[in-house]
């Protein structure tokens, strides 16, 4: 078996050399437009945008910060300023049903137009109304149709009067009605007089009076119907007058709007409004607001006016609640009642983005009550269709409209994380068939000649956009440097453009603070560090901790069953590694494994697959044929929180070995890295994080010489190590060993060999292994002896004559 | 208050409404309360019991007939009686609540007779007796309807008669000027009645044949000096009613003031005009 060799500094770090790139700062390239290693999103947008059928509405799958939102809408306008700009719409009053206001189309423009024109009709009804039915003529006319009727009226009476006048009979008014009474010398005859007067006489009176009484008593019975004839003849006035108010401007307006057979309805319903209520709109009140309530309807509610629209609108909802997204209707409060008419209904997003495209960040709608739903309802039907949540779910019953549906027409783009998409389409059963198209975002892109070019010139388009000063071709080699690290992988680039952006803003600062003209690798870096410094308080509490001993971490000398392992802390945006004390302990028993970490429920389960790969591996090779008659126990020291990942169980091997084989182990060194059931070893993540924490630490105990990490050499292309750490190994001071078998590990952990068996079968006598077996095989006979061990148990069985 | 304005003839001393059950009589004797308690006048309720009906009523064959149904129903003098005593009674309730509420010292007055006979008996020089119209005697031109404008061209003092709707009051208090004889009086009333609701005079001067309008306006100017008024001018073509009538229609007022003598009253043709206009109108005898 070969040792391994320490790697070599280049292999540490995949630098980007600045004279590669043929300018002197970014503000001589040219503006990089283009989308860079979202093919597969950009195929699959073209591809949704394209297909015009139901439920092909798409959702943009990748973490936050990493650009869906300006590559989504930035592909958006581009394809929407190519398509038809969409109809206004337009509600007006319902004559016939107040409540439910009717919609109208018009194209794009003509809606504020026709809103405009309505204006101006109502304004000119305003005055033109009054001043017809104020005019001479109107008022005479109406005059001689009242006088008439007084007339009439009049007429009846005085031929009633004057018939009893001729008899001698008065006509007295009572409280209320009519009497007739014989009278004599203008005053009523008393009823004695009445009774001296000849019989003859009395009954020429009575007839007289009861002839009387009939013919005023037909007058009274008549008058209803004088009054509705004259009621109707005013009527007839009324119709006439208004016609001749309102008809020539409905003319003039109709001929404009002979193609919306709606507006031709609203302005026949507008004349007979105007004739039916022509009494409000003569009253001599200076206010007329029962006038200004009618004139009120006839004006119209643009509800989207697409007049400076070019193309489809993109329309982004950062607020997407039911309301923000169906539209809402207003209330006003009038003595104390809430009121509404089609004027106050307002406009969603939906609304807004119809037909074209409306983006939502599918976080923030799920977060939204009920608007999810909503957005559900309206794709589902095609149609908007505007209620208030209070009016849904009959919370509250006030005076409230059901506005005609618009018909609905767009594509909704959900943006969100991964995790949401596959929630949804597991758990929403609608999910699947409304967004039927899914974008994924890729997190990098390869690292060749070619991007790093593109790179740059988007790294120049971002300052550019940003208004930061440019970048030299240092500050652009460093920027492409870290984009490498932030993807944790020498070959490939982070395509999370926030980062990026944050790291020129930032290096723009300490730039313009050092009175630089430009972004040069210096305050690249200075920014790097001082993101870093930002986040560093709990890192370097825990530097500080073992550098005390209050965490124990040896890193001299050597010991037995103990090795630093590593692991990484996340805290926010911020990663760093730390070594952690793994330790093993053995001793005679029955072949199990205590996990230290899961029997406390505080390891994870990729973990305890871990332990329980490495305690086969070891049942395995070292115990093929007999039990394995170990109690070996692991633990990680002094963690108190949860453990998970794999990536230990290289180390805990080691650790077990070392206690079996009685050799200590390198505390100089630590080890990352996860085995297979065939001692290989393989690939785990974080580990620039890692070594440069192991870095640290032994940088803080000012004594590191031959300090080193041990680490999977399939992780190799993943190091994009920190400046001092590559500098550590340049002069040696440090070594990074990359193992592929366990072997490796332990042959450098214990500077023993490891041995492998020989044509014999045999481990290389004094070969770590060879001890590890014998001491197996040691711990397999103890326990063969032992009380209730297998020999006794044997024994019992014989006797009970189980044989 | 003997200032010039208080002369005799212009003086009020006491305020007669002539009430009865209608909604006109309501109409007029609140009107007839705030004159009281603004001229610190008397307030004088009459409610006459019309003996005419009584007699009707009292004949075997007396009918009602319904203004409204045209229902004929038999009438009997004891319904008359009851239905009289109650119509006083309902009259000395609003009368109490209307001197309660001006805060003036009210009589009622119920007699029995002929209503123009009694009113005119009632009335002296220095009252001014206020009479609401009857709406319904001007739609059925019936004589007895025009008992108003009877009772208001021969009292022996000014009349003034109210219609049923309230007229706005920003609008001026108007005088009908026909020369100084039949109009001095006229002014004077109707600068007393703008002083006390701080209200502006209008003068409408009409055109005829015996005298000029610029004469008028001239005496009516030489008038306003002497006693202090500011007025405004408004000159007519002529003093028919119908040209009133068509005037008052255009510049609106809160109230007309004219002479017993005017043109406009004597005219036998024209007494329509007290029927024709919605405006309260003030008869100075």
């Amino acid at each position: 078996m070969v040792i391994p060799k320490p790697l070599n500094p280049e292999e540490l770090y995949r630098r980007c050399d600045p004279e590669s790139f043929d300018f002197e700062t970014t503000a001589e390239l040219e503006p990089f437009n283009e989308i860079v290693g979202q093919n597969r999103a950009l195929e699959t947008l073209k591809f949704g945008t394209g297909i015009n059928s139901e439920g092909y509405n798409l959702f943009v799958l990748g973490p936050p910060g990493i650009g869906k939102h300006e590559v989504v809408e930035k592909f958006l306008r581009a394809r929407a300023a190519d398509e038809p700009t969409p109809s206004d719409w337009v509600y007006i009053n319902n004559f016939a049903n107040p409540h439910k206001p009717r919609l109208v189309e018009l194209s794009a423009g003509r809606g504020e137009r026709f809103r405009e024109e309505l204006e101006q009709l109502v304004q000119e009804l305003r005055s033109a109304i009054p001043a017809t039915f104020e005019s001479e003529e109107y008022q005479s006319r109406l005059h001689d149709l009242q006088q008439e009727f007084g007339q009439r009226q009049q007429e009846a009476f005085r031929e009633i009067q004057e018939e009893a006048d001729k008899h001698d009979i008065a006509l007295i008014q009572s409280q209320s009605g009519f009497t007739f009474a014989p009278k004599r010398d203008g005053e009523v005859l008393r009823l004695e007089s009445y009774r001296a007067l000849p019989e003859e006489e009395r009954q020429e009176f009575e007839r007289t009076i009861e002839q009387l009484q009939e013919r005023l008593q037909q007058v009274i019975q008549q008058m209803p119907r004088w009054r509705k004839e004259t009621q109707n003849r005013i009527n007839e006035l009324n119709e006439e007058m208004a016609m001749f108010a309102v008809g020539h401007l409905l003319d003039e307006f109709r001929t404009n709007y002979q193609d919306c057979p709606r507006i031709l309805e609203h302005l026949d319903a507008i004349q007979k409004d105007v004739i039916e209520n022509v009494g409000a709109f003569v009253s001599q009140d200076n206010h007329n607001r029962a006038a200004e309530q009618l004139l009120n309807r006839y004006l119209a509610n643009v509800l989207i006016d697409n007049a400076q629209q070019q193309g489809a609108p993109v329309i982004y909802d950062d607020m997407p609640t039911h309301q923000h997204l169906i539209g809402r209707i207003e209330h006003h409060v009038q003595q104390g009642a809430l009121l509404t008419d089609f004027r106050l209904i307002r406009p969603g997003v939906l609304h807004q983005a119809n037909g074209g495209y409306l983006i939502l960040d599918v976080r923030k709608l799920l977060m939204q009550p009920f608007a999810w739903e909503s957005l559900k309802r309206a794709l589902y039907s095609n149609q908007i269709s505007t209620e208030s949540l209070e009016q849904l779910y009959s919370l509250m019953s006030t005076v409230s409209l059901e506005p005609e549906p618009v018909p609905l027409n767009l594509k909704v783009v959900l943006l969100g994380e991964r995790l949401l998409y596959y929630l949804l389409s597991a758990f929403d059963p609608d999910f699947l068939e409304l967004f039927k198209v899914q974008a994924d975002f890729e997190e990098d892109v390869e690292r060749s000649a070619e991007s790093t070019q593109h790179y740059a010139r988007l790294i120049g388009t971002m300052a550019r956009q940003e208004n930061l000063l440019a970048l030299d071709t240092s500050g652009v080699a460093r920027v492409i440097e870290h984009g490498s690290r932030l993807a944790d992988d020498s070959e490939r680039l982070t395509t999370h453009n926030r980062a990026i952006f944050d790291l020129l803003r930032e290096a723009h600062y300490w730039a313009s603070s050092a009175g630089s003209d430009r972004v040069s690798g210096q305050h690249v870096q200075q920014a790097i560090d001082h993101q870093i410094y930002r986040a560093s308080r709990v890192r370097e509490g825990m530097e500080r901790a073992i550098h005390r001993g209050t965490i124990m971490i040896d890193t001299e000398g050597e010991a037995l069953g103990r090795v630093n392992g590593l692991s990484v802390i996340q805290l926010g945006g911020y990663a760093f590694g730390r070594p952690t004390r793994i330790t093993a302990t053995a001793r005679l028993g029955r072949g199990n494994m205590v996990d230290i970490e899961r029997e406390a429920k505080l390891g994870g389960n990729i973990h305890s697959k871990g332990v329980m790969i490495l305690s086969n591996f070891l049942a395995a090779r070292y115990a093929q044929d007999r039990p394995l008659s170990l109690s070996a126990s692991l633990a990680f020291e002094q963690s108190y929180g949860l453990v998970d990942g794999d990536s230990a169980s290289v180390a805990e091997f080691c650790a077990l070995i070392s206690v079996l084989a009685n050799i200590p182990l390198k505390q100089s060194f630590a080890v990352t890295g996860s085995m297979n059931q065939h001692g290989q070893v393989q690939a785990v993540g974080g580990v620039n994080e890692k070594i440069e924490g192991f870095f640290d630490i032994c940088k803080k105990q000012r004594h590191y010489g031959g300090h080193g990490v041990l680490l999977p050499a399939a992780n190799i292309p993943h190091l994009m190590l920190r400046h001092d750490v590559v500098e550590a190994v340049r002069d040696e001071r440090f070594h990074i060993y990359p193992v592929s078998r366990v072997d490796e590990a332990l042959a450098l952990l214990t500077d023993t060999e490891a041995g492998e068996r020989g044509s014999d079968g045999q481990y290389p006598v004094d070969s770590v292994n060879h001890r590890v077996e014998q001491r197996l095989r040691e711990l397999a006979e103890l326990a063969r002896r032992a009380p209730g061990g297998n020999d006794e148990r044997a024994e019992q069985r014989k006797d009970n004559g189980d044989e | 208050m003997a200032t010039s304005n208080n002369a005799p003839h212009t003086r009020i001393e006491r305020i007669i409404v002539l009430l009865d059950s209608s909604r006109a009589a309501r109409v007029a004797l609140d009107a007839a309360a705030e004159l009281a308690a603004r001229r610190h006048a008397q307030l004088l309720g009459l409610f006459i019991e019309n003996t005419d009906l009584l007699h009707s009523a009292s004949l075997p064959f007396g009918r009602e007939i319904g203004f409204t149904s045209g229902r004929i129903r038999p009438l009997s003098t004891a319904d008359m009686e009851r239905r009289l005593r109650q119509q006083a009674e309902e009259a000395r309730r609003l009368l109490a609540a209307a001197g309660r509420r001006r805060a003036v010292q009210w009589n009622l007055q119920v007699c029995r007779g002929q209503v123009e006979a009694e009113t005119l008996a009632v009335t002296k020089p220095t009252d001014l007796l206020v009479l609401g119209r009857i709406a319904l005697a001007r739609d059925t031109g019936l004589r007895f309807g025009q008992l108003t404008v009877r009772i208001a061209t021969t009292a022996n003092c000014s009349v003034m008669v109210l219609g049923e709707t309230p007229q706005p009051v920003q609008r001026p208090i108007l005088v009908l000027y026909e020369g100084p004889e039949t109009g001095d009086r006229a002014l004077a009333t109707a600068a007393l009645m703008a002083r006390d609701t701080n209200q502006a005079l209008t003068v409408l001067l009409p055109a005829s044949a015996d005298v000029r309008e610029e004469e008028l306006e001239q005496r009516a100017r030489s008038w306003a000096l002497r006693h202090k008024a500011t007025v405004n001018f408004m000159r007519l073509p002529g003093a028919d009613a119908p040209i009133l009538v068509q005037a008052l229609r255009q510049t609106g007022g809160r109230l007309l003031i004219l002479s017993r003598a005017s043109h406009a009253v004597q005219n036998p043709a024209n007494r329509s005009l007290l029927d024709e206009i919605a405006l309260p109108i003030v008869v100075i005898p």
